[in-house]
């Protein structure tokens, strides 16, 4: 291989674990709600809230409590969501439904620049107004993790990224540990597989599904601040695209497990970066519309091959969108 | 379970207990609350954005003062009727489609496409072209919402997915003919179609258009809840609805069933498109629908999917949208304040939901010391 082609793959590699990233933070936090029995179809709204939050307060007090931020709004979602569907056993999809649209109304009405101004304003003061106006805030800055960014290939592909990407990265490996390999994991799945029987072991169900819901949300929130200052750092309506309901087939393909999660997350960065790829050979360079249908089409076409593969039976958790109730 | 003991004396427990059937007066009193509920919260949230609330409540009732406003809210509300009138023959056989607003896109598409041939001098003539547009508009959200439902019933394809990613497929696509071979020649660059010639308009002679268009949606509201009520095809998606696996038991055809709900659903939703294509806007162009098919859902479950209550519950949000422009224009609110609204209408009548079906009961019993 010569050395121009070699970069080539490492710029179409690096490019896709870029943008995978965004589908890993979410799909890992997803895996670990729905090991649990609750789907959180709220994920594309709480990435859209967590967008908006690292926006602003990445102009008003930089990248790290941007994203702690982003975490903390995705959190007090997620309490929501845990509230409707865990407490009050209300159907787990409208519940979904509600909360992203709730995101997504009150992340497009905060990033309006009359609204992002003021909200600017209010958070520091000090911060020159016109920057909320510009929808842009600075970029999360590259993190070259020395030696290993001089290793071929791998170096630039995983090790020259910026901090979320490793924090992806961690966080599938630390959660799929937690997961499979402890009490606690233990716990979560059997609340996830069957209840009844995992609160005659005396675990408290209501308990690990909040727990799962918040933390899932958390990360969604920090999805959707890569998704603002670790990938695209310029708002515009509708940021998120779907990416929340494509990161939702995800965890389908990547069969629960947040390990997993990586090669089916870094997978569809690749088909996302596709559409910037495609256009650059000459098609599709002046109307890029069909391009930009691919990863909603490829989506369809996975959740397909996912059913043939696995000839109907698709190993979701037991319980997986069932309230549980002691009386019923 | 919220439980909340106070050390040693009494053991206060919230409990969830289940209540009897409601009745109808009892379940449009609370959806009614939590609809003013939800007026309230998203006040709230408006004035802690900087907005002043009480503008924006006064500015959603002007909209039914006068008649030029109330054409308005007739207008932009019968789109959502007819999609959301179709949405009620997916969700009672529990079949989530989402993807109204594709199917909406598709019917405006399929409408415009035989406008486009009939301007190039081919398709049908004068006489048939709005019956011909109609059909289109039809068949195209029809087909659209068939791929979903043979997904899942092939596949096992969760169709919430599926219908997003298709509306996704459909918004492109029609952004995709517009820029391209679709555009005007005469529209001086602007990406859009050609415009509708009068012969492909709706109209009613002696009605205004915006009458017209809700005396159209009055009459597909009636004819479901005829459906619903009085047909076969009615009471079998209710009972699929009710319980997919025992009428798979019972010998229903499930599948047959289904796919012709989902094709009316979709139709009806391409029917959508027509309206906006040939009546709203007469063109098409990108953004031609602000999301008046994921407007339809909120609306569809807050009329609790009964036809004539989907059908006030689509003009309130007729009503919201109009207010929405009206207060872009005066002091600049965002258009998106709108969907805040809508959220939490939907979230209101997620509760009310509940409100009706369980009721919250404090009971203390007395343990340990005393008592």
């Amino acid at each position: 291989m010569t050395v121009e082609s070699l970069s080539i793959v490492e710029a179409i590699l690096s490019s896709a674990v870029s943008a995978g990233t965004i589908y890993l933070i979410a799909s890992v936090g997803e895996c670990i709600t729905e090991r649990a029995g609750v789907i959180n179809l709220g994920l594309e709204g709480i990435m859209a809230m967590g967008a908006i939050t690292s926006f602003l307060l990445t102009l008003a007090y930089g990248h790290l409590v941007a994203i702690i931020g982003a975490a903390l709004v995705g959190a007090v979602f997620g309490l929501l969501h845990a509230l409707l569907s865990v407490s009050l056993r209300l159907n787990q999809i409208v519940v979904g439904l509600a909360i992203t649209w709730l995101g997504l109304g009150l992340s497009g009405f905060m990033g309006a620049p009359e609204v992002a101004r003021g909200l600017l304003k209010a958070l520091n003061p000090s911060v020159p107004e016109y920057l909320a106006e510009l929808k842009q805030a600075p970029r999360l800055p590259e993190m070259r993790m020395e030696p290993l960014s001089d290793v071929p290939l791998l170096g630039r592909t995983l090790f020259s990224q910026n901090a979320l990407v490793y924090f992806g990265l961690a966080s599938a490996l630390v959660l799929w540990f937690i997961l499979f390999k402890t009490r606690w994991g233990l716990s979560l799945r059997s609340v996830g597989e069957n209840p009844a029987l995992a609160d005659t072991a005396g675990i408290n169900i209501f308990a690990i599904r909040y727990l799962a819901v918040i933390v899932g949300s958390s990360l969604a929130g920090v999805a959707g601040a890569y998704l603002f200052i670790g990938y695209q750092p310029f708002w515009v309506e509708d940021l998120t695209r779907s990416r929340g309901f494509i990161a939702l087939s995800l965890v389908i393909l990547s069969s629960w497990s947040p390990l997993r999660a990586i090669a089916a997350s870094f997978l569809f960065g690749g088909v996302e970066t596709l559409q910037f790829r495609i256009p650059l050979r000459g098609f599709g360079a002046e109307t890029p519309q069909l391009v930009m249908m691919l990863p909603y089409i490829i989506t369809i076409v996975t959740l397909i091959l996912i059913s043939l593969a696995s000839r109907g039976r698709i190993p979701a958790p037991a319980a997986l969108g069932k309230p549980y109730s002691r009386e019923e | 379970m919220l439980r909340r003991s106070l050390p040693g004396v009494i053991k206060l427990s919230l409990r969830i207990e289940r209540r009897a059937e409601p009745t109808p007066r009892f379940s449009i009193i609370v959806t009614l609350g939590m609809l003013f509920f939800a007026f309230l919260a998203s006040g709230l949230i408006f004035q802690l954005l900087g907005f002043s609330a009480l503008h924006i409540y006064r500015s959603f009732f002007t909209t039914l003062l006068s008649p030029i406003m109330l054409e308005e809210v007739f207008r932009k509300s019968t789109p959502i009727i007819l999609a959301a009138i179709g949405l009620c023959y997916s969700y009672r056989m529990g079949f989530w489609n989402i993807g109204a607003e594709g199917q909406l896109y598709m019917g405006m598409i399929a409408a415009t496409g035989v406008v486009v041939l009939h301007s190039a001098g081919y398709g049908p003539g004068e006489q048939l072209l709005l019956p011909a547009a109609v059909a289109a508009s039809l068949l195209a959200g029809g087909a659209w919402g068939l791929i979903p439902v043979i997904l899942k019933l092939r596949f096992g394809a969760n169709e919430i997915i599926t219908t997003l990613m298709l509306n996704y497929a459909a918004i492109l696509l029609a952004d995709f003919l517009v820029h391209g071979a679709w555009k005007d020649p005469a529209g001086y660059g602007f990406a859009q179609t050609v415009q509708f010639p009068a012969s492909a308009r709706i109209s009613i002679p002696g009605l205004s258009d915006s009458i017209a268009y809700l005396a159209l949606a009055a009459v597909v509201t009636a004819l479901t809840y005829l459906v619903f009520k009085y047909t076969v095809f009615g009471f079998e998606s209710k009972i699929i609805g009710l319980n997919l696996y025992a009428s798979r038991y019972s010998g229903l055809g499930i599948n047959s069933i289904m796919i012709r709900g989902v094709f009316i659903s979709g139709a009806l939703a391409g029917l959508a498109g027509l309206i906006v294509v040939s009546g709203l806007i007469g063109r098409l162009r990108p953004g031609a629908s602000p999301g008046y098919g994921y407007h339809a859902i909120i609306a569809s479950m807050l009329g609790g999917l009964y036809p004539v209550a989907v059908l006030f519950s689509s003009i309130l949000f007729g009503m919201l949208l109009t207010s929405g422009d009206l207060l872009q224009a005066s002091i600049q609110m965002p258009k998106s304040g709108v969907e805040i609204m809508m959220a939490m209408i939907f979230l209101a009548t997620i509760v009310a939901e509940f409100v009706k079906r369980y009721r919250l009961r404090l009971s203390g019993s007395a343990r340990g010391v005393g008592m």
